[in-house]
C-alpha cells in the first residue's frame, strides 16, 4: 500500500511539475529571446551554408537564407531572390559557414585587370585552376584565418 | 494520516523536486544561450564606400556592435584593425559592410597570369574568327549570296496551302531527318514565298538549321542551309564564332598551364 502510494505520488508529481515547469521555462526563454532581439529588425539575406574555398563553383545547396539585422544588409549583400545569379559561379575568396555572401566575392574586376567580354572570365578561371594545380605557384589562401595570419605577419606595403 | 496518503505525498514532493530541478536547469541554459546569441559584439565596418585598391585608413572605418550570432570568424574585430590599415581590399565595400578578412584575399598570382595571357588568348580568338570568315568568303566568292526567292504555291479548293512544319523541337545547327518533318495546311493568306511547300519536303532532309526551332513551327528557307557546303551569312557567323571559341579555349588551356609551369606556351 505504501509502495503504491509512493509510485502514484511520483507519477502525478512528475507529470504535474513537468507540465508546469516546462511551460514556465518555455515562456521565460521566449520572453528572454524577444527581449534580447528588441530593436533588431531582421531581414532575409544569403549566407554560405558551409565553408567555401576560392576557386569553387558553389551549387545552390552551398547557400542558405538567413534572417540578419537590416544594418548588415547593404547593397553588397546578395538577396535571396538573386541567389541564382551567383549559383555555379566561381567564388574568389574563402568564406566561413554563415558568412554573408557579397556580389564582390564573384568579381575579378580590379585595378589593371579589366574583362573585355564575359568570355574573359574563363581565362581568370583557368589561371586560378592552374595556380591551384601548380606545386611552385603561391599557395592559395583557403580560409579567412590564412589571410589574417598573412596580414598579421607581413607589414603593410611589403606584400599583397 | 493514513500510510497511503503519506507515501503519496512523499512521492509527489520527491518527483516534483527532481523534475523541477532538471527542467529548471534546462530552461536556464536555454535562456542563457538565447542571451549569449544576442549579446552585442563589436566588429569593424566600412564607414564609407571603399573601392578596390583604395588604401584603408582609420577615417574609412568605424565600429559597430552586432549580435554575437552574426559575428563570424571572418569579420575583423576592433583589436585587429591595425592589421588592415594601409592595405587595399581586393573586393569593393559599401558603407556599413563589416570588414571581412576575405576582402584582403591575395589574387596577385592569378591576376598576373590573367594579365600575361589574356592578350594572347584574345588574339588567338580574333585570328581564328578572321581566318574562318576568309575561308568562307573564298569558298563562295564575295559578297556572300542572298537566299534565292521561291514562288508561292497554289492554294487547294478550300483555300489552304500545304507547307512543311517540324514534328519536334530542333536545336540550332541540327541536320534535319525525315522524321522531324511533316506537311500541314495553312490558310493561303498566311503563306509567303519564305515558307516551304510540302512537295519540296524531301529536299530538306540533310539540311542544317540556323536557328533553334520548336515542334509545329513552319519552316522557312532562310532558316536552313546546306549541311555540307553552307552558303548563308548566318552559317558563316556560326562557324566563325565556334572557331573563335575553340581557339580561345585551346589558347587559354595552353597559356595558363604554361604560366603555371613558369614558361611561355609554344606558339
Amino acid at each position: 500500500m505504501i509502495a503504491l502510494g509512493l509510485v502514484a505520488g511520483m507519477v502525478v508529481g512528475g507529470i504535474g511539475s513537468g507540465v508546469l515547469v516546462g511551460a514556465m521555462g518555455f515562456f521565460a526563454a521566449r520572453s528572454a529571446g524577444q527581449e534580447a532581439r528588441e530593436g533588431w529588425n531582421l531581414v532575409p539575406a544569403v549566407v554560405a551554408a558551409r565553408a567555401l574555398e576560392p576557386g569553387e563553383k558553389p551549387s545552390r545547396d552551398a547557400f542558405a537564407q538567413r534572417a540578419v539585422p537590416e544594418q548588415l544588409l547593404t547593397a553588397s549583400v546578395v538577396k535571396p531572390d538573386s541567389v541564382a545569379y551567383v549559383t555555379d559561379q566561381m567564388i574568389t575568396v574563402p568564406l566561413h559557414s554563415g558568412d554573408l555572401v557579397h556580389w564582390g566575392f564573384f568579381s575579378v574586376t580590379r585595378g589593371g585587370l579589366e574583362l573585355e567580354s564575359p568570355q574573359d572570365f574563363k581565362i581568370w578561371e583557368a589561371c586560378e585552376t592552374a595556380r591551384a594545380a601548380s606545386p611552385t605557384a603561391a599557395r592559395r589562401e583557403r580560409t579567412p584565418e590564412v589571410i589574417r595570419t598573412r596580414l598579421s605577419s607581413v607589414p603593410a606595403g611589403e606584400g599583397p | 494520516m493514513k500510510p497511503f496518503l503519506r507515501s503519496l505525498l512523499a512521492g509527489l514532493v520527491i518527483s516534483s523536486a527532481l523534475v523541477a530541478t532538471f527542467m529548471g536547469i534546462g530552461s536556464w541554459k536555454r535562456i542563457q544561450r538565447e542571451r549569449e546569441a544576442w549579446a552585442l559584439t563589436p566588429v569593424v565596418i566600412a564607414s564609407k564606400k571603399i573601392a578596390v585598391g583604395e588604401t584603408i585608413t582609420f577615417e574609412l572605418l568605424s565600429q559597430r556592435s552586432i549580435p554575437a550570432q552574426f559575428a563570424t570568424g571572418s569579420m575583423v574585430r576592433p583589436d585587429e584593425v591595425s592589421t588592415v590599415i594601409n592595405r587595399s581590399p581586393t573586393v569593393p565595400l559599401e558603407a556599413g559592410d563589416p570588414l571581412l578578412w576575405a576582402a584582403f584575399a591575395d589574387h596577385s598570382a592569378t591576376d598576373a597570369c590573367f594579365s600575361a595571357i589574356a592578350p594572347k588568348v584574345r588574339a588567338a580568338g580574333v585570328t581564328a574568327r578572321q581566318e574562318t570568315i576568309a575561308r568562307f568568303a573564298k569558298r563562295l566568292g564575295s559578297p556572300l549570296p542572298a537566299p534565292e526567292p521561291s514562288p508561292v504555291p497554289q492554294a487547294d479548293a478550300s483555300g489552304n496551302i500545304s507547307i512543311v512544319v517540324l514534328t519536334a523541337d530542333v536545336p540550332e545547327g541540327k541536320v534535319l531527318e525525315e522524321s522531324m518533318l511533316a506537311a500541314a495546311a495553312y490558310p493561303k493568306e498566311w503563306v509567303t514565298a519564305s515558307l516551304i511547300p510540302a512537295d519540296r519536303l524531301r529536299e530538306l532532309i540533310g539540311t542544317r538549321t540556323l536557328v533553334p526551332l520548336q515542334a509545329k513551327d513552319p519552316l522557312r528557307w532562310q532558316m536552313l542551309d546546306d549541311a555540307e557546303r553552307p552558303r548563308r551569312a548566318a552559317s558563316c557567323t556560326l562557324e566563325a564564332s565556334s572557331a573563335q571559341e575553340q581557339a580561345r579555349d585551346r589558347s587559354t588551356r595552353e597559356e595558363s598551364a604554361a604560366f603555371g609551369r613558369g614558361k611561355e606556351a609554344p606558339q
